[in-house]
């Protein structure tokens, strides 16, 4: 547990130091309060735009499809926006995560002073599931408070957290991708690739409706639902396959790495 | 009685796709020993280091360090290595980094910051509060040494210490490996005189194959010819010289220059051809300009291993 603790300090030190955390604390927080600040004035920002006769128009067609926008969709669009550019920022800075100490070459040095591979690998997982954790909490604190300040109406706090969790679930699940892909790639290219590839695969299943519901990409729109007070009766097992998930991808990554030679 | 190996190696072998990089080594290193490892570039010594610091895996074969055997991907808590371009944390001090190392290494607490600083006093770094980004290469060379050092460990691995360094730093690597008595040190280069300076045993491999290792005066007594040079003031004296003196003993003389010549023998150490070349110039009396006996040197002996 020492070594553990100790290489688990040096990895907080690192995203600290290089602004890793504080590249994606900003990347959320942007999406934070564009939020909740898009649902609540979209239809006065449009309206800045757009002739009063076409405005109107488009008043009469928004109330036939649902009306105005509400605090739901505070949340909604918050978390459309994190989903594609959180992740991908997400995935960005930690393409490099195991590749950088190989090419580097502190990986060996860090294996000479005993490290072992599976401490290498689940450090670096730890330490970017709590700096995530923190980045998706702190922002959707913001989210809830600022939709608050806007709407005057929020969704109960529970589901606010629960929802901000299963999310939190989907980052880790993109995480352990790009550690993988760090991992296995040659040079940051390749795993840059690869890990956007991965991405899109991902974004792109889950527009089919059905086969989405049994992948780890789905805990996004659980955790929209979540938020907004619904739960679907898969969410146990979805929760189970996005755990198993990031287990096989951070135990493959650690079978390759004790295969690799530095 | 037998002397105790710090590294052995039993028919190791790494093969890659397509060459053969380490052919079936048997090597041995007195524990002890300061080992010049050397060789030509792309000789196999980087690709042999690796495989004796379980960095790399062996085709075949196998090694023991201090005696025991040892296995690839498995941490040898007993060795340390310089890896030849070392790479540390830029965001790090040095004093850092070897605070890191310290605590992986185990260094009990209460001694993890006095080890920590002797060992930067021991490279000359204590005090630098620079990042190891803005490190030179020599200061990345002295801190790579450092935090192989950080464990104590038996058996370090110097993997081209001195190579990309300027004389000055080289010097001064040269001075801080020469002070490691009593921990066995393997470093690889091909900058043979600083090796003949503080080396007391050497390998030379080529082509993947040892093709010599032994104790310095045990290669040089095996290899070196004397090389006893005279220079005459004419032609004509060094020719009858050349001539009368290959009547009375079978030797290799060469021309350096027409006035100037080499004179060795396989048979035959310094001081019989001392009496020889100077029996004969008296014989002839004829005068010369100088005679002397050049001192052999391990760029010799490697040259005559691996030509």
């Amino acid at each position: 547990m020492g070594t553990f603790l100790t290489f688990a300090g040096k990895e907080f030190t690192e995203i600290m130091r290089t602004k890793r955390l504080l590249v994606l604390f900003i990347v959320f927080m942007i999406f934070a309060f564009t939020g909740p600040m898009l649902a609540r004035y979209l239809m006065e920002f449009i309206g800045l735009l757009m002739p009063a006769e076409e405005m109107a128009v488009m008043m009469d067609m928004m109330g036939e499809i649902g009306g105005e926008t509400t605090f739901h969709d505070s949340y909604a669009l918050y978390y459309e926006f994190v989903t594609q550019m959180g992740i991908f920022a997400t995935m960005l800075m930690f393409m490099g995560i195991v590749l950088d100490e190989k090419r580097r070459g502190t990986a060996s040095l860090m294996m000479m002073k005993g490290v072992k591979h599976s401490t290498f690998v689940l450090a670096k997982f730890a330490v970017v599931a709590i700096a995530m954790f923190v980045v998706v909490v702190a922002s959707s604190l913001v989210v809830h408070f600022y939709t608050y300040i806007l709407f005057e109406e929020v969704v109960p706090f529970a589901d606010m957290l629960f929802g901000s969790l299963a999310f939190w679930l989907f980052v880790l699940f993109f995480a352990s991708i790009s550690i993988f892909f760090s991992t296995v790639a040659k040079t940051i290219v390749m795993s840059a690739v690869s890990s956007i590839v991965t991405f899109f695969v991902f974004y792109i299943i889950g527009l089919i409706s059905g086969l989405n519901d049994y992948l780890p990409s789905v805990m996004y729109p659980r955790a929209v639902e979540l938020t907004l007070g619904h739960q679907s009766d898969l969410l146990i097992w979805n929760i189970l396959i996005t755990i198993a998930a990031i287990t096989v991808l951070l135990g493959s990554s650690i079978h390759i790495l004790k295969k690799k030679e530095l | 009685m037998s002397q105790k190996m710090a590294v052995e190696t039993f028919g190791l072998t790494k093969r890659f796709k397509t060459a053969l990089a380490v052919d079936s080594i048997n090597l041995q290193v007195p524990a002890g020993a300061i080992c010049g490892f050397l060789g030509k570039n792309g000789a196999g010594k980087t690709t042999t280091i690796k495989m004796l610091t379980g960095l790399k895996r062996p085709t075949s074969g196998e090694f023991a360090i201090m005696g025991k055997k040892e296995q690839f991907g498995k941490g040898i808590g007993t060795v340390g290595y310089l890896p030849d371009v070392p790479g540390f944390y830029g965001y790090m001090t040095g004093f850092e980094f070897l605070m890191l190392c310290a605590k992986l290494a185990k260094v009990p607490d209460n001694q993890q910051k006095s080890h920590v600083e002797g060992l930067l006093k021991q490279v000359g770094l204590f005090g630098v509060k620079t990042k190891t980004s803005g490190y030179s290469r020599g200061m990345r060379q002295r801190l790579g040494i450092a935090q192989a050092l950080i464990n104590n460990p038996s058996v370090v691995f110097l993997d081209e210490p001195i190579s990309a360094l300027d004389p000055m730093g080289r010097r001064d690597v040269m001075e801080i490996i020469g002070e490691l008595k009593g921990t066995t040190v393997v470093f690889s280069t091909h900058i043979l005189s600083d090796v003949e300076n503080i080396c007391d045993y050497i390998i030379i491999i080529e082509k993947g194959k040892i093709m010599e290792q032994d104790t310095l005066e045990g290669l040089k007594a095996r290899y070196l010819i004397s090389d006893t040079q005279i220079e005459f003031y004419n032609d004509k004296d060094c020719a009858d010289f050349i001539t009368r003196v290959q009547q009375k003993a079978d030797m290799d003389i060469a021309k350096l220059d027409p006035m100037r010549i080499s004179v060795k023998s396989q048979k035959m150490d310094d001081v019989e051809i001392s009496k020889l070349v100077s029996t004969t110039i008296a014989d002839l009396a004829i005068p010369f300009k100088s005679f002397g006996v050049q001192a052999p040197t391990l760029d010799d002996i490697f040259y005559e291993v691996t030509k």
